[in-house]
């Protein structure tokens, strides 16, 4: 095969021309040849009479296109005529290929595995039957923070209400399961019968609980998580009919639930077991409409109401309820909101502010990409001139250009998918700590759809400009001039886009300052304890085996005198609660003044702890005394109250004002006792929240009843002289000795407890400072990409300069002031941004003002320094210019 | 954008005029340019740059039909028919034309 037949093939095979195609061409032959003939036929010889037809025709080709438009065929043959020649052009410049290619897979890849996190928090439904009908109902009054509902006003909610299909209530508990061969530690729901049918959820075997089991005497009946089952039944589907037990007492299983529940969680969320709530409704506190545990309400509202309709319902029963109950009820409204939204709380407004910060860095990105086209564009200003004058539109060049940089997006994007499947792997284990609904993160189409349409935006984005800024060249210019064309226009888009790119960036690192910022304050508060080498464990006692009272005090005695002897044991405490755990908040009364009505009584959280507790745990003695083994049911009855409570109490005095004092505790132990000591005060939860007056009594100076009641769960704070999980084995050891039925959970350093509140701010701050790590890098490269390329333009100039005498720095003051020029301007413009994204993410800070001026002007002054140390090197590149070969150049 | 506009009317017109033609008879696209130069006697110049996307277009629209043929000196051409929405497409601009027509002619006169 010869050359020429060999191109033609090879043509032919590029272009791929469909039988339209040829049909088209034959026509317009055809039509040529009539004329040749019509010619010759009138005396012309062939050839003159073949270029005499041609030029009556006119432009062949252009006619052959002009046609195909009119078909609409024409957009897939210039279609893959344009990949391939876009393909050709990328091949052509490798490394600018590259520095895109790797700049968007980077910011494509970040957001796109924001987004799937993004996707699983927010956007994921439950696994439930239409979810969005479900809501969470509670009721607020101004007194009480808490929206639990009270067990007589849920009846009557559920009685009255008219657009939910049912209402279920369900209320926390906890216990031990034994019968088999290890004692569990289970925490699980005792609900109403209704709370199966209202979630819909499915179970592995049985069902849920029936009207009989639901009432007061009702039979015993229990439903276990798939987890559970699994581990104490080991898969056997026989299960159903067997009996549980679970604090001693013998429960008839009835179901079991399948193994995708989620009720704010799996298993682990307190959903390993559930009872009917009927057997506990005979006791009197449940029918209290003040004083009560604290019910959750879920309602399934019924097809087509909206959650406004739920909630002007169910806000017209309340009302209706503050008539009859004007006492209790006063005040008292109802929320409502689904229980999406309340199961994952918080973590929305983060993954908002988080994916924003992505989708900046995307912009950023882009910002970048378009610079380097643009720049790009003054470089092809020969070829697009050669093309224009050739007769090609210039829509088709348009097209042309974009093709290019969708091409460049789509790979780009391409690589963005490995690293977002990456980025999310390495994520996950952070978020699970951090988000709820994070168990797993599995890739669904969302997550398709969004990095598609983050890619072809993008590509879209940064292309547009370039494309209309090269396609806009003129021809005769063009063609003259060569590459040196590119126009003021040009100058002031790249310039803009710099300022765009560095505002931006401003704005994400402002942010990012503010959540560092407040992480650090929190770092920095004083919990009132010392968390390092604090080994902290729950004891559990089986109802059944422990029905005796006195027992319980005599085991916790004895484990407390095992594990404190124990080697590398400093100190070992029994606590009603350690931080971040349980509280009990009780209600007091000082002596010596007014005797408040009780439900009016100041609040404080009461602890019950054993002598050595606040050693333990670190906690400073502020005046008077601590606790001491003498400190019993013997002893005069004795308190210790913390700093905050004695501030509140004994305003304007020192905090040694209140010993001596005495105080009753309502709730917990109703009698006087004498205040004989002052401690510094614990942050109870959160480390965010300060909490309010304290106190602590003497676990063995309880009122024994209590006593036994409270020991059954009681916390033991251990403070070691070595890490403390080298201790976790000897401590087992310890207690199986003394009863292998107790099981003992929750055992975690104090640090990793704090570590773990603090989980969803680090990952909060950890990404946001990952985004804006990298979008300085975009503002590092673009800035001196700009730079670079303004020098190079300006090559001549600066060479003039330099020939007549300007000195070096005087060159340099040139580029670096433009620099701190354009910088400047992204700096005034990002300020505004970042007050803006600070308003937005107010909700995540910490002791910190959203418009806090230091972390503004150190975010400036980060910019700036980036932007002049990007330009160093260009500035450098210009001073030393020979001048000779910068005025031959052009 | 002022001659982009003046493009689209003499488009127009031309598919108009070639519906037209193609009402009476069918007609291949050398055929179908000569006779428009011969109704119109030369004051249209039709060229084949401009006849052929135009029986493109129409094609693409539905208002014409193509199959190529071989004539009786076995000469392969492309010859044009008109379709039925052709004919009602016809109409319709006929219609729209009259009443253009005679409004500028009105203007024309009174001024």
């Amino acid at each position: 095969m010869g050359p020429l037949p060999r191109l033609r093939t090879r043509l032919r095979a590029i272009l791929r021309p469909s039988r339209a195609d040829r049909d088209l061409r034959d026509e317009l032959q055809a039509h040529l040849d009539r004329h040749i003939e019509e010619l010759t036929a009138g005396g012309m010889t062939r050839h003159d009479a073949a270029i005499e037809a041609r030029r009556a025709f006119g432009h062949l080709v252009q006619t052959e296109e002009a046609c195909r438009d009119a078909r609409g065929i024409r957009v897939f043959a210039e279609l893959a005529q344009d990949l391939h020649y876009a393909a050709r052009m990328l091949r052509r410049t490798p490394g600018l290929t590259a520095v895109i290619v790797v700049t968007l897979a980077v910011a494509i890849g970040a957001s796109t595995a924001l987004f799937s996190v993004f996707d699983t928090v927010l956007l994921k439904a439950l696994p439930l039957p239409d979810p969005d009908r479900l809501l969470v109902i509670g009721e607020t009054s101004p007194s009480t923070h808490s929206t639990a509902v009270s067990y007589p006003d849920f009846l009557d909610w559920r009685a009255r209400q008219t657009t939910f299909d049912d209402l279920a209530a369900s209320m926390i508990i906890g216990g031990v399961m034994t019968g088999g061969s290890e004692p569990d530690r289970v925490f699980g729901r005792a609900v109403s019968r209704q709370f199966f049918p209202v979630l819909g959820c499915r179970f592995e075997l049985g069902g849920g609980f029936t009207e009989l089991q639901d009432r007061p005497n009702g039979e015993r009946a229990i439903v276990l998580s798939h987890a559970l089952w699994q581990r104490r039944y080991g898969d056997d589907r026989t299960v159903v009919g067997r009996t549980a037990i679970y604090n001693g007492d013998p429960y008839r299983i009835v179901g079991v639930l399948a193994a995708d529940f989620d009720f704010y969680g799996g298993a682990t969320a307190n959903n390993d077991f559930f009872l009917p709530l009927g057997p506990m409704t005979d006791q009197p506190f449940m029918h209290d409409r003040t004083s009560h545990p604290g019910l959750a309400v879920l309602g399934r509202m019924r097809q087509r109401i909206t959650i406004r309709q739920a909630s002007a319902d169910l806000g017209a029963v309340a009302a209706a309820l503050q008539q009859r109950y004007p006492v209790t009820n006063a005040n008292e409204t109802v929320t409502v909101r689904s229980l999406l939204d309340d199961y994952v709380g918080d973590a929305r407004l983060a993954l908002w502010v988080l994916l924003g910060s992505a989708i900046l860095v995307l912009t950023i990105a882009c910002a970048n990409i378009a610079n380097l086209l643009l720049a790009r564009a003054g470089a092809r200003t020969r070829e697009i001139g050669m093309r224009l004058a050739l007769g090609a539109g210039r829509s088709r060049i348009l097209r042309q250009l974009l093709t290019e940089s969708l091409l460049l997006a789509g790979i780009g994007g391409a690589a963005g998918g490995l690293v977002a499947w990456g980025a999310t792997a390495s994520l996950a284990p952070l978020a699970a700590r951090a988000l709820p609904r994070t168990a797993d993160i599995a890739p669904d189409w969302r997550i398709l759809a969004f990095a598609i349409a983050v890619t072809t935006v993008a590509g879209i984005v940064f292309g547009s400009v370039p494309a209309w800024q090269t396609a806009r060249v003129d021809v005769q210019p063009a063609l003259r001039n060569g590459t040196r064309t590119s126009t003021g226009d040009g100058h002031r888009l790249r310039d803009g886009f710099l300022v765009a790119e560095i505002a931006l960036s401003l704005a994400l690192v402002a942010g990012a300052g503010l959540l560092l910022r407040s992480y650090a304050r929190l770092l920095d508060v004083d919990a009132g304890y010392d968390a390092r080498g604090v080994l902290t464990l729950r004891l559990r006692f089986p109802d059944a085996a422990y029905r005796d009272r006195a027992k319980i005090a005599s085991t916790l005695r004895q484990i407390r005198s095992r594990v404190a002897g124990l080697p590398g044991v400093e100190r070992a405490a029994l606590t009603t609660g350690v931080p971040m755990g349980r509280s009990f908040p009780d209600r007091f009364a000082i002596a010596g003044r007014p005797e408040p009505d009780p439900r009016r009584a100041p609040g404080a959280l009461i602890l019950w702890v054993t002598p050595g507790y606040f050693r333990a745990l670190g906690i400073h003695l502020v005046a008077g005394r601590d606790f001491a083994d003498t400190d019993d049911d013997r002893g005069a009855l004795v308190a210790v109250v913390d700093e905050a409570f004695a501030r509140q109490q004994f305003p304007g005095r020192d905090p040694s004002a209140a010993i001596g004092e005495r105080v009753k505790f309502y709730d917990s132990d109703p009698r006087w006792r004498q205040i004989v000591g002052v401690v510094d005060h614990v942050r109870p939860g959160p480390l965010e929240e300060p909490g309010g007056a304290e106190a602590y009594g003497p676990y063995d100076q309880l009122e024994p009843g209590w006593r036994a009641e409270i020991g059954r769960a009681m916390d033991m704070a251990i403070r070691s002289r070595v890490a403390p999980e080298a201790l976790v084995t000897a401590i087992k050891h310890q207690l199986r000795a003394v009863d292998p039925d107790v099981p003992i959970s929750n055992v975690r350093t104090l640090d990793e407890t704090v570590a773990r509140s603090i989980a969803p701010r680090r990952f909060n701050l950890s990404l946001i400072c990952g985004f804006a790590g990298v979008a300085l890098l975009l503002c590092l490269v673009g800035v001196y990409g700009v730079m670079s390329y303004a020098v190079n333009e300006r090559t001549r100039e600066i060479g003039v300069r330099l020939a007549l005498g300007a000195a070096p720095r005087q060159v340099r003051g040139l580029v670096l002031g433009r620099a701190a020029r354009l910088a400047a301007l992204g700096a005034v413009l990002g300020t505004i941004g970042a007050v803006a994204l600070a308003r937005l993410m107010s909700g995540l800070l910490y002791a910190i003002p959203a418009g806090d001026p230091t972390t503004f002007a150190a975010g400036v002054g980060l910019v700036m320094l980036v932007a002049l140390v990007a330009s160093v090197l260009p500035a450098r590149r210009a001073t030393r210019m020979d001048p000779l070969v910068a005025l031959r150049d052009e | 954008m002022g001659r982009n506009r003046t493009a689209e009317l003499l488009q127009g017109t031309l598919e108009f005029l070639v519906l037209r033609l193609l009402r009476s008879q069918p007609l291949n696209g050398w055929d179908m340019m000569h006779r428009l130069q011969l109704v119109s006697g030369d004051v249209l110049s039709v060229t084949a740059g401009s006849l052929y996307p135009a029986l493109h277009r129409l094609e693409a629209r539905g208002f014409v039909s193509a199959s190529w043929t071989t004539s009786e000196n076995n000469r392969r051409a492309r010859l044009y028919k008109i379709t039925p929405a052709g004919r009602r497409q016809l109409d319709a601009e006929r219609q729209v034309w009259t009443r253009f027509s005679t409004a500028v002619d009105a203007l024309l006169r009174d001024a």
